[in-house]
Formats: C-alpha cells, sequence, structure tokens
C-alpha cells in the first residue's frame, strides 16, 4: 500500500511537473536570442543641419544576445542604414566662397554599424520583457555628394557609441516582437561632421537555448 | 533587361535619390581663379566681350554640330555683364582699355564606351567524351555615347595687360556643363540659364 502511494505521489508530481514546465515560459537564464529589425532613422544634429535630414526609411539589423547572468546579456549588432536626399536647384559655397557650384544635389550616406552590445533586463523572462543596453563599436560608411556630373565621395570608418533600450512584447514561448530606440553617435576623424542619429526598430526576437 | 532591372533594384536600394532626367545633370560652377583679386574696386567698369565664341570640340573625336545659336550665347553673356554694372567698349582697337575681358568658350564632347556582361562558356563538357557541354551565352555588348556640353566663361584681368600678344590673368571663370541632349530649344534654353546663373551665384561681381 505505502508502495502504491509513493508510486501515485511520484506519478502525480511527475504530471504536475510536466504540466508545469509547458505552462511557464523558458526562464532568462542561459537564454540567448537572435533578431532581425527594420530600423527607420532620423538624423539628429550637424549631420541634419548640413547633410540630410530626411528620416531615413531603409534600414535593417540583425542581432544575437547571449546570456550571461540571469539579466545580463552581450551580444553584437550588424546594420545598414540608407540616408538620402535631393535638393533641386541648390547652390554650395565651396573653398570659403571662393568657388560655387549650383545644380539638383544628391546627397547619400550609406553606413553598417558593427557592434558588441551589452544588455540589461528587467524581471523575469515572463509576459513583456523590457531592456536598455549599449553597443560600441565601428560603423563603415560612404558618403556621397553628386551635383551634375560631379561627385564627391567619402568612405571612412567611425567609432559608435550606442546607448538603446526597448521592450520585448511575447507573442509566444520562444518569439517576441521587438519595439526599441536607439541613439547613434558615430564619430570620425577627419570629415566635416559626426554622425547623430536616432533609430527607431520594429523586430523579431527568436529565443533558443 | 533583367540586368538592367537587377541593377537599378541593386543601386536604388543604396542611392534611393539619384539623377533620373537630363536636367538633374546640369550643374554651374563659378571659382575665383585669382584669390587676391579685387573684385569690388571701384575702378573696374569696363569690358571688353571677345566676338567670337571659342568651340573646344575635337572634331576627331565628336560632333561638332554644336545646335545652340552662339550668337545668342554672346547676347547672353553681354546682358549679364550690362546687368552687373559694367558699360561694354565694343571698339575691338579699345579692347586693351576695358578692365575686363570676356571670353566665352563652348564644348561638345561625345564620350563612347562599351560595357558587356556575359560571356559565360558554359561547362567544358565531359573531357573527351564529345558532349559539347552546356548552355554558352554569347556576351552582350553594348555601345553607348554619353554626349555632354559645357559652356565656359572667363573674365580676364585688363588691368594687368601692359600691351599686346601677352598673357592675360584670369580672375574668375565659369563653368555650365550637362548632357548634350534635347532638342534644340531646350538646349538653348538651358544654355541660357547656365549663363545667368553663373552670374546669379558669383554676386561679388554686380557693382
Amino acid at each position: 500500500m505505502k508502495k502504491v502511494l509513493v508510486f501515485l505521489a511520484i506519478i502525480t508530481l511527475g504530471i504536475s511537473a510536466n504540466a508545469q514546465t509547458n505552462k511557464i515560459r523558458v526562464p532568462n537564464f542561459r537564454v540567448n536570442n537572435f533578431r532581425i529589425n527594420y530600423d527607420v532613422a532620423v538624423p539628429l544634429g550637424k549631420m541634419s543641419d548640413d547633410f540630410i535630414n530626411n528620416m531615413s526609411w531603409r534600414g535593417v539589423s540583425i542581432e544575437n544576445r547571449w546570456s550571461v547572468k540571469p539579466n545580463i546579456s552581450v551580444g553584437f549588432l550588424l546594420g545598414w542604414q540608407v540616408f538620402s536626399q535631393r535638393l533641386d536647384n541648390f547652390t554650395q559655397e565651396l573653398n570659403d566662397g571662393n568657388a560655387a557650384i549650383h545644380g539638383n544635389q544628391f546627397r547619400t550616406i550609406n553606413t553598417f554599424p558593427i557592434q558588441g552590445n551589452v544588455h540589461y533586463t528587467f524581471g523575469e523572462n515572463v509576459g513583456v520583457l523590457p531592456w536598455v543596453g549599449m553597443g560600441i563599436g565601428t560603423a563603415h560608411s560612404n558618403q556621397v555628394l553628386q551635383v551634375g556630373f560631379y561627385e564627391v565621395q567619402r568612405k571612412f570608418m567611425s567609432f559608435t557609441l550606442t546607448p538603446q533600450a526597448g521592450i520585448d512584447l511575447p507573442i509566444d514561448k520562444v518569439t517576441s516582437v521587438s519595439l526599441s530606440t536607439r541613439y547613434n553617435f558615430f564619430l570620425h576623424s577627419n570629415q566635416p561632421f559626426n554622425y547623430s542619429f536616432m533609430v527607431f526598430s520594429i523586430g523579431i526576437k527568436q529565443s533558443y537555448f | 533587361m533583367g540586368l538592367i532591372f537587377v541593377s537599378i533594384l541593386l543601386f536604388s536600394s543604396c542611392y534611393p535619390n539619384s539623377p533620373e532626367f537630363v536636367s538633374d545633370f546640369d550643374s554651374v560652377f563659378t571659382e575665383i581663379s585669382e584669390p587676391g583679386f579685387d573684385f569690388a574696386n571701384p575702378a573696374i567698369n569696363t569690358f571688353y566681350l571677345a566676338d567670337t565664341v571659342i568651340v573646344l570640340t575635337d572634331p576627331n573625336v565628336s560632333d561638332t554640330n554644336l545646335e545652340v545659336d552662339l550668337e545668342l550665347v554672346l547676347n547672353r553673356v553681354r546682358f549679364n555683364m550690362n546687368q552687373a554694372g559694367y558699360t561694354e567698349i565694343s571698339d575691338s582697337n579699345l579692347a586693351t582699355q576695358a578692365d575686363y575681358l570676356v571670353l566665352v568658350s563652348v564644348n561638345r564632347s561625345d564620350n563612347y564606351f562599351s560595357t558587356w556582361w556575359g560571356g559565360w562558356g558554359g561547362w567544358g563538357g565531359w573531357g573527351g567524351w564529345g558532349w559539347g557541354g552546356c548552355c554558352f551565352f554569347p556576351p552582350q555588348v553594348t555601345t553607348s555615347n554619353i554626349r555632354t556640353g559645357a559652356i565656359i566663361v572667363e573674365l580676364l584681368d585688363g588691368k594687368s595687360l601692359q600691351q599686346r600678344n601677352e598673357i592675360i590673368p584670369e580672375v574668375w571663370y565659369g563653368v555650365g556643363s550637362g548632357l548634350f541632349s534635347g532638342n534644340n530649344t531646350n538646349l538653348t534654353n538651358r544654355t541660357l540659364r547656365a549663363i545667368d546663373q553663373m552670374f546669379i551665384q558669383s554676386p561679388y561681381l554686380i557693382r
């Protein structure tokens, strides 16, 4: 009889434990995730004043984050953002007013950030999951200004610093929709202006062990 | 066609805004070529306009038909100089007394180039097996001609001209350039507009 009770107890506990694992979301600890984001960006500062103030609707980034502590993850981000603007009948002064060029101007920036990042998530991995983070790395940029047959192209690497924050809204146990914002500061030497722009992104987060 | 489509797709994603129309390639560049020159000098009042437009086109390479009436070009330069407040000296014997000597030149350039794509030889076949291989695509060669045109207006410092047959220093020049494309009226309008623009963007020339 005693043996039967023990047996039943084991079975019931087992079943309930089983039932629980189906219910509980995967705990945050050791949960890694992969993200793919659609990014839009708003240029700020000198980048906006001197070159392009159009919003960028073309951006994409992929991220991978590995959990190192229950609330902390490290990872990387690879991105691509395209800024572009057309200025009709624009006169640009050159060489301190000693020269000028007039025409329809086409300004483009293609920038590719490559960053390592660290994130802190608030709370357990159940339900809505807000996080903050910081990315540090480099970016390769290609900045082009075209007028008529003339083109000035600058290609350079930048040091990048990107504080960021976001919120993950789970749609099932492993997949979330992620809404986030990143402030990008790209610092480069020997260029007329640094880049600073705000990125707003919507992405899909896929968790895995 | 497919290649064009793919390349448009590819380049338009990196360069969403790029020149589309003929007029998008038009530009006007002006420069003070003698930075120390004092354009505000009140002693500068007169100009002499060379009565012939210099044609820079190389007849061995390009079609020399400029289509634009060069008399209209000269008149527009004269009009702009007058508007800027200068008095013309039209007597060529007195040309050496003018403060500015104005030279106008034009160029038409036909730039031929070939682009080719393909020419994939296919698979070599099976060694000595006598199969001919597969799928030979002949290369697609396209020869294009990008025709460009330019108008150049130069101001030379007449005051530094001591005697005849001397090199006169240039103090200012403007270059309008664009695609040599469109009908006669269009070409004429764009050329004359370029001349106006040279003066608009050089306010220091105004008396």
